[in-house]
């Protein structure tokens, strides 16, 4: 599954600015990775490889985050 | 020749009009202009700023009527060469609007909409308006007596909205503060007063451009980040949102608008409710210049060459901050101002 994420951008410091509205989020270096990830158009399932290598994580505990990071972004109005 | 373009709404303080934003979006251009004030206040701050204007006119308040206005504007073409006007004043509008045409006549060129178009904008049409372009509207009476105003107040939940046709708007917390607060504006600005509920949300704006034919031709929008006691923009930052352009479009493709303008949003959970137009520049017309939206060029552009290139890209996340500052100045331009009726005494 892929996530339109184009509307946010991410500063070095680790702020999510949200183009639409104007609305900023102070983010993690793991959230700012996986925004990262997303808007290079990988999957979820990519995205979660990608972070169980990175923090050496079980593949199944690096995608019930994943999951759970979009979960956020979603209660957020960030995502649809 | 240099051309000699006029801008009013000079006044820059906390309140500040859009005139000096229109200018400076102009001066750092355009090197071949000629930037004139025209200010209805010896006080205005625009007087005394010969960086953005080479020479600043005072005009009677414009409900002297059209004939003491277009004396001055003569007098002012005659010693200055003015070709082009562009007001910057909600209260001046009404009358430049509806001799727009004789102003052309006489060698004084405007974009400005049509007496018609500028009707629909009105806040008492909004809520109607808004059905037509694709948004919400908070709940909005017309009132035209402090005994209507009474009456009405037990419709609505505190706190609520009290506006003034042209200007001013109180939010007001019980009966006896929403009456005082009207009774205030009327006697500003007289009736109608509108009473409107309050809308929670985010504060958005779009300024736009539309040409002579009734195309949008740029367009900026921000999220207010800070605003002044008054509601005022004092830092924003600019933002795209699908929803607010397709507003902006349905607006002038219903009104066959021309010229500049600017749509106030509050937008929320339930969607983006439309809370006013301005018929003209907003004050932080220079924030979209220097994001690269140039709609004070592109006026003058319309206005030469009957057109401009459409110009809806610019980056967002960029912001501005708006601050005070102060010059000093002989007393001469103080002098002439009141004598002369314009800075350089001519």
């Amino acid at each position: 599954m892929k996530i339109a994420i184009s509307h946010l951008s991410v500063s070095k410091s680790g702020l999510a600015f949200d183009s639409r509205n104007g609305d900023s989020y102070q983010i993690n270096e793991s959230a700012t990775l996986i925004i990262s990830l997303l808007q290079q158009d990988k999957t979820i399932k990519e995205v979660s490889e990608v972070i169980a290598k990175n923090y050496n994580l079980s593949h199944e505990q690096a995608l019930s985050d994943v999951l759970e990071f979009q979960n956020n972004l979603f209660i957020n109005g960030l995502i649809k | 020749m240099k051309k000699v373009i006029g801008i009013s709404g000079i006044n820059a303080t906390d309140n500040p009009g859009p005139g000096c934003g229109v200018a400076r979006s102009l001066i750092e251009t355009e090197k071949d202009l000629n930037l004139i004030g025209i200010s209805y206040d010896v006080n205005d701050p625009g007087n005394y700023l010969p960086n953005l204007f080479s020479n600043s006119f005072l005009m009677p308040y414009p409900n002297e009527g059209f004939e003491v206005t277009l004396n001055s504007l003569q007098e002012i073409k005659q010693k200055s060469g003015l070709d082009i006007i562009i007001p910057c004043l909600d209260v001046e509008l009404p009358l430049m609007i509806k001799n727009q045409d004789y102003l052309a006549k006489i060698g004084i060129k405007t974009l400005l909409p049509t007496i018609e178009q500028f009707e629909l904008r009105n806040k008492e049409h909004l809520t109607q308006l808004s059905k037509e372009i694709g948004c919400l509207h908070p709940k909005t009476t017309t009132i035209f007596n402090i005994s209507e105003l009474a009456e009405e107040l037990r419709n609505y939940d505190f706190p609520v909205i009290i506006k003034g046709k042209y200007y001013q708007a109180f939010t007001c917390y019980n009966v006896e503060n929403a009456i005082l607060k009207a009774t205030e504006i009327a006697a500003s600005w007289g009736f109608p007063i509108l009473l409107q509920e309050r809308v929670s949300g985010q504060e958005v704006n779009m300024i736009a451009l539309a040409n002579k034919e009734g195309k949008v031709k740029g367009r900026v929008a921000i999220k207010k980040q800070l605003t002044t006691n008054i509601g005022k923009v004092w830092t924003a930052v600019s933002i795209k949102d699908n929803r607010l352009e397709k507003i902006c479009d349905s607006f002038v493709e219903k009104t066959k608008w021309r010229g500049p303008f600017e749509l106030e949003f509050i937008s929320n959970q339930e969607g983006v409710y439309l809370i006013e137009i301005n018929p003209r520049f907003p004050a932080w017309v220079y924030f979209a210049s220097a994001i690269g939206i140039n709609l004070p060029k592109m006026l003058l552009e319309i206005l030469e060459n009957g057109d401009c290139e459409n110009n809806f890209d610019y980056p967002f996340g960029k912001y501005m901050v708006r601050y005070s500052a102060e010059f000093v100045s002989d007393l001469e331009p103080f002098q002439n101002l009141i004598s002369y009726k314009n800075r350089n005494g001519l």
